[in-house]
């Protein structure tokens, strides 16, 4: 009998226990359910409130207003554009403050200022656009360590393709001033010709190559238009298997072929010592001096060594 | 305040384009390859096409230039955002180098040469044109419809034709220079595949490269040697390349990426039975790892670690010297937000070659510290300074060239030091006035030998470049504005060589200066109808090598060059365009450039220098010089 109570009390206990606990855990669900709601409610509601709409900015900022609308972030089609979030407020920020003080700065609205940080500036940019797969290595390249921000090279208001603020290599030979020297050289890449573009060689957005490169090493990069060059070759160069930039400069040189300089001299850089390698070939030596020699004029060197990236043929390069 | 319809801006059809059509006129006196190196301008008329097409989200372009020329390009791309891209393209790439050069054989352009002139006499031989041409063609694809995940695939074929210049040797002292014939064709393919959702970042890559060449050697009757003779050309080659990349977002603002590859070329060299040379499989294996780590933890600190790894192996069947290497890279770059607008930036990396088979090197080491600091505290500049500084040390023990006591040190791995000062200044001192100044210093030195070793020091001994930028902009309200730019660079170097014939070093110290400049103007005589655009840019460069030895008979008087590529390059331009409607416009204008280079490598060219026994040339780059006076008039329609 006592048992049994006793059994019947423990389970009525368990059972009280239970319903206890069933309680409390509905409970929590529960005032889970309305914090959760009322956050929700919450950010709904300061969602609206601060943002001004559209319209209101162009009665004051028509010229902005025109050109946003001209520009693929006006385009309601193309799904996460500004257009279908919060318009000119998406990147500038809530813009009521700003309307009821009349406008002018210190009222909160986000400015891409000169002077406004780079890193900001970007993080605008990247709420929407951080996981393309063109700005996944943004974090490892140059240009978010040197400060360089989106606006630096796009126009979001509308701009050429890809929103640029100007065409290659215009728009990077504006920061980029030796490159513009160098491709202005009589010996160059087709870049000024309008037949290469700076993005045919780098990623401006970032990667894992030196010098923002579109390859892991800079040979890979050349051999995608240069395979003649890949090889493997029975008889290997080793600066030319290694690094095409030890005799190359690749955004334009003073001398032929883009050579860093001229044959026999670069050639002598490294093979200064010998019979005829070790001659200094001196103005006697050219066409019109005292004793012209094959390693002089013309094309020097690469008169007899032709095939100086690489041979089936022998180790010295002449077939 | 306006009430803007919800209407406008619900995505209507736009179809709009333009057409140009453009009569040019060109007089080119002097070398005519030379002026359209990169280009086919030439009397005629030139058509270009720009159409685009969007409603809601589809979009299509395509653009048309050159048409009919040897330049042509045609692209059309378009797709739905958010859903897929595609792509196709056609692109046309001319290099000449030399019209009307001349060779005493026949079957210029073919793989086999025979002689149909008298070698002795320029005025039976045959004119033929250095000059290739790139035809480009492909496409891609890039698809988004199951975003996050994303496949990307491409392809292009690209064949390359026409005629380059060669030379082959007979001995030491003679030479032939040949046609050498171009028929590439090059085909790649690149997928790739992956997954593009925060906190990660994930793609499986393929590349793949074929190149074939149509000719595998030039064989050619050797008239000095008197025998059949033959140059191989580049072989046939395969590369596939199999590629990973991964990201993952960390706390603290912090990312985590990876990047892996590995890949083999494989060549097919065809045996040679006049050179007697066997059948020849290469294949080198390529394996590369990067890892990087960012963090910016705290809004003033962005801080980026990386290593990386990249190994080539060699495997190719009789080769003379394995070049193989593993390159190993560690460092760090530190991004400072400092107070009053400063922002610090410092960096060091180390960097690591072994060399398998090297003659010459077993390992080279190079340390590589930077510092650049920059102020923006004034509202009108920003002001920037930076160092770098580079440690190279090389290990030669247990190598051929420490036991033959080489006195040559190759200057890719020789020990030296490298400094690298530069600054700059931005200036803004009005909203319609921009000036940029800049200042470069570059000083490296191959002269650290170790105690003990050869102390001649061979080769190139150092190398330095003084280079300076400046810019201006200014706009003149809505009515005009001016554009100029102003560099300069001076390199100097110094080298050393040694005469085994004579016993004796000499040294040989090369100089170079070269400026350009341009300046420009757009006058809006009625804005948005009537605009003039004039145009100047002028590059000047001045090379000279001095040289020196120590017996004071190889480098007698006259031995100094002072045309070492001096050129003076001019181009002036001016155009009128006039908006004639709102659709119509016209352009009329005229461009005049000339080119002018002193070469004493070129100066007093000879077809047949070497008296008695002549080496035997082609004229390849022969008389560069050019005056080009271009008038054209174009008309463009835009609907």
């Amino acid at each position: 009998m006592i048992c049994f109570y006793t059994r019947f009390k423990r389970r009525l206990f368990m059972k009280f226990k239970r319903g206890l606990l069933m309680k409390r855990i509905l409970y929590l669900f529960l005032s889970l359910f309305v914090f959760f709601l009322s956050v929700y409610a919450q950010k709904s509601a300061e969602g609206d409130a601060g943002y001004a709409g559209a319209d209101t900015c162009k009665g004051c900022h028509a010229e902005y207003y025109d050109s946003y609308a001209k520009s693929i972030h006006a385009r309601k089609a193309v799904p996460g554009s500004p257009a279908n979030l919060n318009a000119c407020e998406s990147c500038h920020g809530p813009g009521s403050a700003h309307v009821e003080k009349g406008g002018g700065k210190g009222t909160g609205m986000f400015v891409f200022s000169r002077k406004a940080d780079a890193q900001d500036k970007a993080a605008k940019c990247l709420a929407c656009h951080e996981e393309s797969r063109h700005l996944a290595f943004w974090d490892n390249g140059r240009h978010k360590s040197a400060g360089v921000s989106c606006d630096d090279c796009h126009s979001i208001h509308g701009g050429r393709g890809k929103n640029l603020k100007a065409d290659q290599p215009d728009l990077c030979f504006d920061c980029h001033k030796d490159i513009r020297m160098f491709s202005n050289r009589q010996s160059h890449h087709p870049i000024k010709e309008g037949k290469m573009n700076c993005t045919d060689c780098h990623n401006p957005h970032g990667g894992f190559g030196p010098k923002m490169i579109k390859a892991d090493v800079v040979n890979e990069l050349c051999y995608t238009c240069h395979a003649e060059k890949r090889g493997p070759f029975r008889f290997e160069h080793q600066p030319v298997a290694e690094n095409c930039l030890t005799c190359h400069n690749v955004h334009g040189s003073n001398h032929r072929a883009m050579l860093v300089s001229k044959p026999p001299q670069l050639c002598q850089d490294c093979h200064g010592d010998g019979f005829h390698n070790g001659r200094p070939y001196t103005g006697q030596t050219s066409f019109k001096g005292s004793s012209p020699r094959a390693q002089m004029y013309s094309r020097a060197c690469m008169n007899c060594h032709t095939n100086i990236h690489g041979s089936s043929s022998e180790n010295f390069f002449l077939r | 305040m306006m009430l803007i319809p919800f209407s406008a801006f619900a995505d209507e059809a736009v179809f709009e384009g333009e057409v140009t059509a453009q009569g040019q006129l060109v007089h080119v006196s002097g070398n005519k390859a030379n002026f359209n190196e990169y280009s086919d301008t030439e009397d005629g008329i030139y058509g270009a096409i720009g159409l685009r097409y969007e409603k809601d989200s589809y979009f299509m372009r395509f653009n048309a230039s050159d048409i009919g020329y040897d330049t042509q390009k045609y692209t059309l791309d378009g797709g739905m955002w958010g859903k897929f891209k595609y792509d196709l393209f056609y692109n046309e790439i001319p290099h000449n180098i030399t019209f009307g050069a001349k060779t005493f054989y026949s079957g210029a352009g073919d793989s086999s040469l025979n002689i149909k002139g008298d070698p002795d006499n320029v005025s039976t031989w045959h004119s033929f044109d250095y000059e290739t041409e790139r035809k480009r063609f492909g496409g891609g694809v890039k698809l988004d419809l199951l975003n996050p995940f994303f496949v990307d695939i491409s392809a292009q074929t690209e064949k390359k034709e026409g005629i380059k210049p060669a030379g082959v040797n007979s001995g030491f002292a003679r030479f032939t220079e040949l046609p050498e014939p171009i028929d590439y064709r090059t085909d790649t393919f690149h997928i790739e595949g992956g997954y593009s959702k925060k906190p990660f970042f994930v793609s499986l890559s393929y590349d793949y490269s074929k190149f074939n060449n149509d000719d595998q050697a030039l064989d050619f009757f050797n008239f000095i040697n008197g025998v059949e003779d033959s140059l191989t050309l580049p072989p046939d080659n395969k590369y596939y390349k199999f590629g990973f990349k991964g990201a993952v977002f960390l706390p603290y603002n912090s990312k985590f990426s990876l990047n892996a590859g590995t890949a083999r070329a494989k060549s097919q060299a065809d045996s040679n039975n006049i050179l007697d040379i066997n059948h020849f499989s290469g294949k080198v294996d390529t394996t590369n790892v990067d890892m990087v780590l960012t963090s910016n933890p705290a809004s003033f600190l962005d801080g980026k670690l990386f290593y990386r790894y990249y190994d080539r192996d060699n495997e190719s069947d009789d080769v003379d010297e394995n070049l193989s290497w593993i390159d190993r890279s560690l460092g760090g770059q530190f991004v400072f937000k400092l107070p009053a607008s400063f922002r610090l930036t410092t960096g060091y990396t180390n960097r690591r070659t072994t060399y398998e088979d090297r003659f010459d090197a077993k390992k080279r080491t190079d340390d590589v510290y930077s510092a650049d600091l920059s102020w923006s505290g004034l509202d009108f500049a920003t002001f920037r300074v930076g160092y770098e500084y580079l440690h190279r040390s090389l290990d030669r023990d247990d190598t051929e060239a420490k036991a033959d006591d080489d006195t040559i040190w190759r200057f890719d791995v020789a020990p030296g030091h490298r400094n690298i000062f530069k600054a700059s200044v931005d200036l803004f001192p009005v909203d319609n006035l921009s000036l940029t100044v800049g200042y470069k210093y570059k000083k490296t030195d191959y002269e650290d030998r170790p105690l003990g070793e050869a102390t001649t020091g061979l080769g190139l001994r150092d190398y330095k470049t003084d280079e300076v930028f400046i810019d201006a902009s200014y706009a003149f309200a809505a009515l005009a504005q001016i554009h100029g730019y102003f560099d300069y660079e001076k390199a100097r170097s110094l080298q050393y060589g040694h005469s085994d014939s004579d016993a004796t070093n000499w040294n040989v110290r090369q100089k170079e200066k070269t400026f350009d400049y341009g300046v420009g103007t757009d006058i809006f005589i009625i804005p948005k109808k009537l605009t003039l655009k004039v145009q100047y840019d002028y590059v000047r460069a001045d090379g000279s090598a001095d040289f020196n030895d120590f017996l004071g008979v190889l480098t007698p008087s006259g031995s100094d060059i002072s045309d070492w590529d001096d050129y003076r390059l001019q181009a002036f331009s001016v155009r009128v365009m006039y908006d004639i409607m709102k659709s119509v416009s016209l352009t009329a204008g005229y461009v005049y450039e000339q080119f002018k280079l002193e070469d004493i490598q070129l100066e007093g060219y000879q077809y047949l220098p070497g008296g008695g026994s002549p080496s035997y040339l082609t004229g390849a780059y022969k008389d560069p010089n050019y005056n080009a006076n271009v008038v054209f008039l174009a008309l463009t329609y835009k609907f």
